[in-house]
């Protein structure tokens, strides 16, 4: 009985997030240290938490509405519920990572810029400006997804939108009206995936 | 009341009407399988389609009617494996579905899968490997309504068919059954009642024992259901005395069961 509980908590999925949130916090904690020693920029875990979210976001929603729906529809996950667990999903996600990012930037500044403000540490239009990314892509994948868009031309889509996202974060500076527009954006495109995933035919 | 009413429903050119009682095995059978196919998406609620309606709501994304009936087609490949607690797990937690581990292993020693896959990190099943894993899966899930489409999909074997056949559309096992039928004849007595899209734009509800008849294609047929260009296949409303005029006509006919329908296409 002590083992089959055991094995529950074990296998349940809150335990299993709370448990890659701790090692992501432990890791963090550890990285800042070694950031310092390789003289590395301050802002790299934030693109990489970001962008890895960001990507894995537009993966999974396309293969979501591709291939997944298909499959819960089947054994009978309506549409409706298919869409708030997504939506749901997704939502945790920025969490999290929002969380962690806000950890790193604390703990970082804590550690090395306490003399300074947190504002002049870290540029607090990209810590917005990426998460936004995230949900506007997901959001993107999810559409492409009900498309059926032919899988070559989406890598390649996916390849061309990484390199103009590096392309912008390294050479353009982020401004109020890019996250203004992207939040739009996102907004807009949730409200009307949330229309096509309702009528469109498997 | 009827577990599942179809009322006028437009897919592409037919207009379908059809109910589906509890305790019925009901076949949909056509030349084209798209129709089928379509048809069964529409009936099963996983595609908008105006016209069907479980408990007078419509089935479309209705939780009450998915949370009782589960789609499948056999040609699909629905399992990498055959360890039951992967199964069990991957099902409880991707789609909040009980599995009936004893059922599974009990069916999948009858139909012998293993020695239908090649069994490497994911399982690779055989076209037959395959339709006795999706049925076995079928079984072990417990659902009371069943949607199956390409129930027979690579099996050659007539026990095995008969087999798969006999379990699907056992009443005291389902409630209800809807099967698209990709061969006729295994079906032969266990149907109650077969839809048929016809291959001029129409459907009929049939009974499992309608007779058909098979005249030359330049005669005109009340309700003509298949053609090959030679020949027509139509329903048989003929009375005893037309039949033998016919014979006396020398016109060539045969009368044959719905479920002979393959061997005059």
């Amino acid at each position: 009985m002590k083992k089959e509980i055991y094995k529950r908590i074990i296998n349940s999925e809150a335990w299993k997030l709370a448990a890659v949130i701790i090692a992501a916090l432990f890791l963090i904690t550890v990285s800042i240290i070694l950031f310092d020693d390789i003289a590395f920029d301050n802002r790299i875990f934030i693109y990489a938490l970001f962008g890895t979210i960001a990507l894995t976001g537009f993966l999974y929603s396309f293969s979501l509405t591709g291939k997944e729906a298909w499959m819960r529809l089947s054994f009978g996950v309506t549409r409706k519920a298919i869409y708030r667990k997504y939506i749901l999903n997704s939502f945790l996600s920025l969490v999290v990572s929002v969380f962690l990012a806000a950890y790193y930037m604390v703990i970082y500044y804590l550690v090395y810029d306490h003399d300074l403000l947190i504002t002049e540490v870290f540029n607090f239009r990209e810590v917005v400006f990426l998460p936004l990314v995230y949900l506007a892509l997901s959001f993107l994948g999810f559409f492409l997804g009900m498309c059926k868009m032919n899988r070559n031309i989406f890598y390649t889509l996916t390849g061309i939108i990484v390199v103009s996202l590096s392309v912008v974060v390294i050479y353009f500076s982020i401004t109020n009206w890019m996250n203004y527009l992207l939040l739009a954006f996102s907004i807009v495109f949730g409200m009307v995936n949330y229309f096509f995933f309702m009528k469109y035919k498997l | 009341m009827a577990y599942l009413k179809i009322e006028n429903l437009q897919l592409q050119n037919y207009t379908i009407s059809l109910e589906v009682e509890n305790g019925e095995a009901v076949g949909v059978f056509s030349r084209n399988a798209d129709i089928v196919s379509d048809f069964l998406k529409v009936a099963s609620g996983i595609n908008p389609g105006k016209g069907c309606y479980h408990e007078e709501k419509s089935v479309y994304d209705n939780r009450e009617y998915f949370q009782n009936r589960i789609f499948m087609d056999f040609a699909h490949n629905y399992l990498t494996t055959l360890r039951t607690s992967s199964i069990e797990e991957a099902l409880k937690n991707k789609l909040g579905l009980s599995f009936n581990k004893e059922k599974f292993i009990k069916i999948g020693k009858e139909l012998n899968i293993r020695g239908e896959a090649l069994i490497g990190k994911q399982y690779k099943f055989t076209p037959a490997g395959n339709t006795f894993a999706n049925y076995a899966l079928l079984q072990a899930l417990d659902k009371p309504n069943i949607v199956v489409l390409n129930p027979t999909r690579g099996l050659n074997l007539p026990e095995d068919i008969e087999m798969i056949i006999k379990g699907m559309t056992d009443t005291a096992v389902f409630n209800t059954a809807l099967i698209g039928i990709d061969r006729m004849k295994p079906f032969k007595g266990r149907l109650s009642k077969i839809l048929v899209f016809s291959d001029f734009g129409t459907a009929h509800v049939l009974p499992g024992e309608a007779q058909l008849i098979v005249l030359p294609h330049l005669i005109e047929q009340a309700t003509p259901l298949f053609t090959d260009g030679e020949k027509t296949i139509a329903l048989c409303g003929y009375e005893k005395d037309e039949l033998k005029r016919m014979q006396k006509d020398r016109i060539g006919f045969d009368l044959i069961s719905l479920y002979a329908v393959e061997d005059y296409l």
